[in-house]
C-alpha cells in the first residue's frame, strides 16, 4: 500500500466503488458497487487488472495530485481530463509521474465517471467489498485534502492503450418479466413499452424516476406484501409513475414491480442525466439470459479490445469516431 | 388482481433473468412466514452449486442463481426442493434466541396503547412477555421486523409524515415490531428505546441478526439504557438454542 493521490478540490459525490457485495441480501445490504458495472470492466481491461476499486465521479471530478508514479484508466462517463493541464484520453490508461496534477471536470455526456489506478485504490473493506453505501453508512465521500492509497501495481508497464469508444445507445432499454409483471394488463404493458419516458430529476444511487405524464398504477397495488427487491426492478408506487431501483436500493420493497432490466442494460439507466429520453422493450427471460451471457464473454474479453493510443490527443477524436464505426454497433436500434 | 383463480402455495416464479421467488402467500401471515424461513434454513443447509444467494422475504425467498449454472437443470432442482416437504407443517429451527433491554418510554408509547385498547403498563407486559420472531431483515442493513404481536396490536401505521426516530428506537404497527436501524423517519409509532444497534461494521458479527431468531424485550430503566449504550451489543442476550 503506497500514497497515491493527495485531494486538491473534489466534486460533492465523489466514493470509492467496485463491484459491491454478493450474499448480503438476507442481511438487508444491496449489491451497492458501482453505478455503471460496464465502465468497471473497462477500466479493467485497460489496467490489466480486476476487482480492483476505482473512484466513482457523480457529475464532477476534482483535481487530485499524485504523490507516487501510478497508472490511471479513465472511462464512463464523458469528462474533460487534464494532466498538468494537457487533455487525457477518456477510456484508457495513462502513465502519470509523482508531482502531476490531475483535473476532472464536469460530465459532458452521461453522469457517472470513473478513475482506476494501478493496484486499484486501498481503503477499508467490508465483507470483501470497498464500496461506499451512504444508506448502510459504509465508507464515505471523498473530501479535499485526504490522500487516498494504492495496491501494488500488477502491470506498471501496460500503459497507452484505449479502448474504442463505445456509442452511446438508443436503443430501447430491455426489460424482462418480474415478480408482478403478470399482474399489469397487456395494455398496461404495452403502454409501457410505448411510452417515451425521461429521466427525472429525482435520482440518486438508490434509484431514479421515470416520468412520463402516464400512470402505470396497479389497482390493487398496495395489498402487495414488501418481498426482496433489487437493481434493474422498476417499481410502481401508487401513484403510478415508474422508478427503476439502482445499486444501492434498498433490498425489500412493497411496489408492485412491472419489469426488470438486463444487467447490462442498466448503466444506460445509471448514466442518463435528467432530461435524457428512455424507452424500454420487453424480450422473453430466454433471449435476456442469451444477451446477458454474451455482455460478460464481451466484458471479459475487453483486454484484447485496447489498442495502441497512435494519435496525439488531439488528433484522437477522429480516430475514435473511426474506430466507433468498426466497433459495437448494434443494428437492431429501433 | 385476478380473483377468479386462487393462487396455491408455495407458488415458483421467475424475477428477472436470474432471479427465482417463492412464495409461501398473497399476504402477510405467522404461517407463510414460518414456511418461508423453514425453507429458506433448508435452502442455506444444502448449498445448491449455482445458487448465489438466497433471501428470505415476509413471506417469500428469492434466490439469485449464477447465469454460468445450467439453469434449466438448477431451476428443476430448486423446484424439486420446493416439493419435496409440506413447508407449512415443517417446524422452524428455533437456532437462536435474543434478550433485549427496553425503556418503554417512547413518545407514541400511549396512543399506541390507545389503539390496541390497553392501557401503558398492559402494552409494557404484553410487549414484553411475547417472544416474537425475526420475520425478515430490510429497510437498512441488519434492521429486523419481528413479529407478531397478538392481534389487537395490528394497529395502523400513522398517515402523512413523522418526525424522526432515533437508532436503536423501537416502533409498533400492523402486529409487529422494529428496532431501527439508524434514525429515520417513518410512520410506526414510538414506544421505546433500545441500546442495540443492529447493524455495526466494526464488529465481529456485523448483522446481529439472522431471519429466525427469537426475540423478546426486558424492561429498562432509560439510564439503563444509557448505560448500555457502550455494550457491543446494548445489554442483549444470545442464547443458542439448537
Amino acid at each position: 500500500m503506497t500514497p497515491a493521490i493527495e485531494v486538491i478540490k473534489v466534486g460533492p459525490a465523489v466514493t470509492v466503488q467496485d463491484a459491491g457485495w454478493s450474499g448480503t441480501l438476507a442481511s438487508g445490504l444491496s449489491r451497492g458497487g458501482v453505478a455503471d458495472t460496464f465502465a468497471l470492466s473497462c477500466v479493467g481491461a485497460l489496467l490489466g487488472q480486476s476487482d480492483t476499486a476505482v473512484l466513482e465521479m457523480a457529475g464532477f471530478g476534482g483535481t487530485f495530485k499524485f504523490v507516487n508514479n501510478a497508472r490511471i484508466a479513465i472511462a464512463g462517463a464523458g469528462m474533460d481530463v487534464r494532466l498538468d493541464g494537457s487533455a487525457l484520453l477518456n477510456n484508457a490508461v495513462h502513465r502519470v509521474e509523482a508531482g502531476q496534477v490531475l483535473e476532472i471536470g464536469a460530465a459532458r455526456t452521461g453522469l457517472y465517471g470513473y478513475l482506476g489506478i494501478g493496484g486499484g485504490f486501498v481503503t477499508p473493506r467490508f465483507q470483501g467489498s470497498a464500496s461506499t453505501h451512504r444508506g448502510a453508512g459504509l465508507g464515505q465521500v471523498i473530501e479535499a485534502g485526504q490522500v487516498l492509497a494504492m495496491g501494488v501495481d500488477p502491470k506498471p508497464e501496460r500503459v497507452g492503450l484505449v479502448l474504442p469508444n463505445m456509442p452511446k445507445s438508443s436503443a430501447a432499454i430491455r426489460v424482462v418479466a418480474t415478480a408482478h409483471t403478470d399482474l399489469f394488463s397487456t395494455q398496461v404493458r404495452a403502454r409501457f413499452e410505448e411510452t417515451v419516458f425521461t429521466r427525472g430529476a429525482k435520482g440518486n444511487r438508490q434509484g431514479v424516476a421515470l416520468e412520463s405524464g402516464e400512470s402505470f398504477a396497479l389497482e390493487g397495488g398496495q395489498s402487495i406484501p414488501s418481498e426482496t427487491v433489487i437493481p434493474g426492478d422498476i417499481q410502481v408506487p401508487g401513484q403510478g409513475a415508474p422508478f427503476a431501483l439502482l445499486a444501492d436500493s434498498q433490498t425489500t420493497g412493497g411496489y408492485p414491480r412491472i419489469a426488470a432490466v438486463l444487467p447490462c442494460d442498466i448503466a444506460q439507466i445509471a448514466q442518463a442525466v435528467a432530461g435524457d429520453e428512455l424507452r424500454f422493450k420487453f424480450i422473453s427471460r430466454e433471449e435476456g439470459i442469451k444477451i446477458e451471457r454474451a455482455d460478460r464473454k464481451a466484458r471479459a474479453q475487453l483486454s484484447k479490445r485496447c489498442a495502441p493510443i497512435l494519435r496525439d490527443p488531439a488528433q484522437m477524436n477522429d480516430l475514435l469516431s473511426y474506430q466507433l464505426i468498426s466497433g459495437a454497433i448494434s443494428g437492431e436500434s429501433e | 388482481m385476478n380473483e377468479a383463480t386462487p393462487e396455491r402455495f408455495p407458488k415458483m416464479s421467475f424475477v428477472g433473468i436470474d432471479g427465482v421467488l417463492v412464495r409461501f402467500g398473497a399476504k402477510m401471515c405467522d404461517a407463510a412466514n414460518a414456511a418461508a424461513l423453514a425453507f429458506h434454513q433448508h435452502i442455506e443447509k444444502i448449498a445448491l452449486v449455482g445458487v448465489l444467494e438466497a433471501a428470505p422475504s415476509l413471506t417469500a425467498v428469492f434466490l439469485r442463481l449464477d447465469l454460468d449454472a445450467d439453469l434449466e437443470r438448477l431451476v428443476h432442482r430448486i423446484s424439486k426442493e420446493v416439493d419435496a416437504k409440506n413447508w407449512f407443517e415443517d417446524p422452524l429451527e428455533k437456532r437462536r434466541k435474543w434478550t433485549i433491554p427496553c425503556s418503554f418510554d417512547g413518545r407514541q408509547l400511549t396512543e399506541a396503547a390507545q389503539l390496541a385498547g390497553v392501557s401503558d403498563a398492559q402494552a409494557v407486559a404484553q410487549i414484553t412477555a411475547t417472544e416474537v420472531r425475526v420475520l425478515t431483515l430490510g429497510f437498512a442493513p441488519g434492521q429486523p421486523y419481528l413479529g407478531s404481536l397478538d392481534s389487537h396490536w395490528d394497529i395502523p401505521r400513522m398517515d402523512g409524515i413523522a418526525p424522526n426516530v432515533p437508532a436503536c428506537a423501537l416502533v409498533v404497527a400492523v402486529g409487529q415490531l422494529i428496532i431501527f436501524a439508524n434514525e429515520a423517519p417513518t410512520g410506526w409509532r414510538h414506544i421505546g428505546q433500545t441500546a442495540f444497534r443492529c447493524f455495526d461494521q466494526s464488529r465481529a458479527e456485523p448483522f446481529a441478526f439472522q431471519a429466525g431468531d427469537l426475540v423478546q424485550f426486558q424492561s429498562a430503566t432509560p439510564s439503563e439504557i444509557e448505560a448500555l449504550q457502550s455494550d457491543r451489543f446494548g445489554g442483549a442476550k444470545l442464547e443458542v438454542l439448537s
